[in-house]
């Protein structure tokens, strides 16, 4: 597929030591505005999927092509895609506002326009007038919602959500995978959602992929998933029985 | 800054690369392991060779001496016994404040917390002359306990009460009361739940409290040189004397060695102690552990704490001032005014208030290097938190680097005196010596400031500035630098704390012409009369004043939370 935005083509990941999650030859493709779910148990090489993509883990073999161009060997910061961390990874020396402008003064864009921007966005994720918080004063749900200010803030292509609602109770998990959906619709981006929760991949994605022990092992709408489970394991993930 | 090549190192790969990162910590371990073999290993070793090879023959004969003499083993005994009761004593009165501190909630208590502080850190000296001023004869108890072992033992509380509260405290905070109350629901009496529960949890806590208290106690110097008398003496005190009444330095050295031998049995136990801490389960953070008093035992448990520190510290500290105001001829200025005097005593021919200058330069000097060395050490001692492999060498550096806080100043002190005034290096009449063993003293605290600041950047954090658009570079400038920025300044603070106050090693290394703040207090109260002793409490009250804006200034850097240094 030469019209693919993210072209993910053989990548494997070993570790070091073994203990740790790995990929093992994994491809796939994802086109521009379309929300891939990731779904798999822990330890089935999700966040590392994603490390792999944003450059925080080197990977051993295969490439990565985004947007055109091999990615595979490029540093991170200059990948210019958005990571959300799966325990949001706030800076708790910044304020609120200062989180979220962080990757727009890395961009090197102009004060005024970044404050504009930071409003805007606090605006967007439901916490206009929340800049000058401390990071620490804030609750769970606040949070997960600057870590989302800041990701999608310097408007990255491509947006990479490692289990985003991990942390959070159910109401709030419902409220907010909706409220995501609503955002990510509007703004037309481009997602990899990685969960081990069935409800919030088939909520969100257009198409799912089931990760396990490092494998890709089906890639499909929610609806074809959901009739036809590739493995006995893909099934039991979906719950059937 | 060689320093910071490691980190920035670091942070320039996220996994892999091992064999760079340890090439750069071992080239940061290397400045301040080597200025600990020249300032510590090297004077350790010559008193060990003083002691063990005097006229360089292989000869014991100097420890049968001291063994055999009755006046040797009675300082030995009461060493021992007056440490560990110093010990006992403060664990004691200083547990109920722990319990208070971990379990409730109260007004002021991040205030209070930090406050305790300040007593851990005042100079001995001004501790001992504040003493003097309640419990010596004319004091305000009313009885004259100058001399006993109960103004050494009250004065060891006083230092050492802060040590057990903030570091039991820091452990009993992190455990979930619910272990306590499922203990409850299953019929467990209150004083059972302590025993079974509770006191096991922090047990371990407990004997590392107990192990520095232990060590602070044993190598007790100023304190126990001016509250002891003539009749109460410590190993510190007779080291002191015989190198410098009598000059017996082979005696001296043998003392010393006693000495080291003890410290490191008690080092090891501590390094055990402190690695069974490390297992504890299912830590709570202390804001989900306190809960307002609501009982009235509850409330009276938070009274009686407080009043307690009230009365150990506020009485003899609050009576000092008082006391430096209060001259024969009324209230005043008057023995500020003396300071400035140089016909004061016949010893000394500078004017006293000289020593202020004095020590604050010589604080200002070991701040610096305790500083750049403390900063390359905690830098290899962290490495990139990543690689296992360096574990042992970390862990060998971290123990190396402690030795200092278990040896008493008297021994580096000591040691400076029988190395340093001979080729190859002839510092004796130089400056830099006395900056010198204060960075000594104080590399240890600083270590320990800044190895759990680098330690408490999470890595994701520098990754999520990656992802953010931050090269290498600027996540170091972003982030490494103003998290490590609060505890690097809270670092300065105490090592500056800690020089301002030493009076162990100082008191070898001084010169007659360049008192510090705490030789000029020593002086002055060595001389008679009430014109002495006032003067003893008015640079006393400065001393303590300084100290006390020191600490001030830091606390403004402390991160949150309860931590426990």
């Amino acid at each position: 597929m030469d019209s693919a935005f993210l072209s993910i083509d053989h990548v494997s990941v070993r570790h070091s030591n073994s203990t740790a999650e790995s990929l093992c030859d994994v491809s796939f493709d994802v086109a521009a505005g379309e929300v891939i779910g990731v779904l798999g148990s822990s330890g089935s090489g999700k966040t590392t999927l994603l490390r792999a993509i944003s450059g925080l883990q080197s990977v051993s073999t295969g490439n990565v092509v985004f947007d055109g161009v091999d990615i595979t060997k490029s540093p991170t910061h200059l990948r210019g895609i958005g990571l959300m961390f799966q325990e949001h990874a706030l800076f708790p020396h910044l304020d609120v506002a200062d989180n979220v402008s962080f990757g727009l003064r890395m961009a090197k864009m102009p004060k005024p326009d970044r404050s504009e921007r930071v409003a805007e966005v606090l605006e967007l994720v439901g916490l206009a007038g929340f800049g000058s918080r401390d990071i620490a004063s804030l609750s769970g749900g606040e949070r997960q919602r600057v870590a989302l200010a800041r990701t999608i803030a310097p408007s990255p292509l491509l947006l990479l959500l490692d289990e985003p609602m991990g942390s959070l109770d159910r109401v709030l998990r419902d409220r907010l995978v909706s409220e995501l959906g609503d955002l990510i619709n509007r703004l037309g981006l481009t997602v990899v959602y990685v969960t081990h929760d069935r409800s919030e991949a088939f909520e969100l994605a257009d198409r799912i992929a089931v990760l396990d022990r490092g494998q890709l092992v089906q890639l499909d709408t929610p609806k074809i998933l959901d009739a036809q489970p590739a493995t006995a394991h893909v099934a039991q993930l979906l719950g059937h029985r | 800054m060689v320093g910071a090549l490691p980190l920035m190192d670091a942070a320039f790969k996220s996994r892999g690369g091992t064999h760079r990162s340890s090439v750069w910590r071992l080239l940061a371990a290397t400045p301040p392991l080597a200025f600990l073999g020249v300032f510590f290993v090297w004077p350790v070793f010559a008193i060990l060779l003083r002691g063990l090879r005097p006229n360089g023959v292989w000869n014991l004969a100097a420890f049968s001496d001291v063994f055999s003499d009755p006046a040797m083993r009675r300082v030995l005994w009461f060493t021992l016994w007056e440490s560990i009761a110093s010990t006992v004593l403060c664990v004691i009165v200083a547990l109920p404040a722990a319990a208070m501190f971990a379990r409730l909630r109260f007004r002021g208590k991040r205030l209070l917390w930090s406050a305790l502080l300040v007593p851990f850190v005042l100079p001995t000296v001004v501790v001992a002359v504040s003493m003097l001023g309640v419990i010596g004869g004319g004091g305000l108890a009313g009885v004259n306990l100058n001399g006993t072992v109960w103004a050494i033992l009250i004065a060891h509380v006083f230092f050492n009460y802060a040590v057990v509260v903030r570091t039991v405290g820091a452990t009993w905070s992190t455990i979930d009361p619910r272990l306590e109350e499922s203990a409850r629901i299953l019929g467990a009496a209150p004083w059972r739940v302590f025993a079974d529960i509770t006191w096991p949890l922090i047990r371990s806590s407990v004997a590392a409290a107990a192990s520095i208290v232990f060590l602070f106690s044993f190598t007790s110097f100023g304190i126990v040189l001016i509250l002891g008398g003539l009749s109460h003496r410590t190993l510190e005190v007779e080291i002191y004397d015989q190198t410098a009444k009598f000059l017996h330095l082979d005696i001296a050295a043998v003392l010393a060695i006693v000495q080291l031998v003890v410290v490191v049995v008690i080092l090891i136990w501590f390094g055990r102690s402190q690695r069974r801490r490390s297992v504890l389960v299912n830590q709570r953070s202390a804001s989900e552990t306190e809960q307002s008093a609501v009982t009235s035992s509850q409330r009276w448990l938070i009274r009686s704490n407080i009043l307690f520190m009230a009365v150990l510290f506020g009485i003899p500290l609050g009576l000092l001032v008082v006391r430096s105001f209060s001259t024969p001829s009324g209230w005043g200025f008057g023995f500020y005014q003396a300071l400035t005097d140089s016909r004061g005593g016949s010893t000394s021919f500078v004017p006293p208030i000289d020593a202020v200058g004095n020590s604050l330069l010589f604080a200002l000097i070991a701040t610096v290097v305790a500083l750049a060395l403390g900063l390359c050490a905690a830098w290899a001692i962290v490495g990139n938190g990543s690689d296992v492999s360096n574990s042992r060498f970390s862990r060998w550096t971290d123990t190396a680097l402690m030795i200092p806080l278990g040896t008493s100043a008297v021994t580096v002190g000591f040691g400076f005196l029988i190395v340093f005034d001979e080729p190859p290096l002839n510092l004796r009449s130089s400056l830099w010596l006395i900056p010198i063993a204060h960075a000594i003293v104080a590399l240890p605290f600083v270590v320990r400031l800044l190895v759990p600041g680098l330690r408490s950047i999470d890595p994701r954090l520098r990754e999520a500035a990656s992802i953010l658009g931050a090269s290498p570079r600027r996540v170091w400038w972003t982030i490494d630098v103003p998290i490590v920025g609060r505890a690097l300044a809270a670092a300065a603070g105490f090592a500056f704390a800690v020089s301002l106050g030493e009076f162990g090693a100082t008191a070898f290394l001084a010169r007659p012409d360049r008192p510090t703040m705490p030789i000029a207090i020593y002086r002055a109260l060595g001389r008679p009369g009430d014109y002495n002793f006032g003067q003893a409490m008015a640079m006393s009250t400065i001393l303590m004043v300084l100290t006390i804006v020191v600490m001030t200034v830091i606390d403004r850097f402390r991160p949150a939370g309860v931590s426990e240094f």
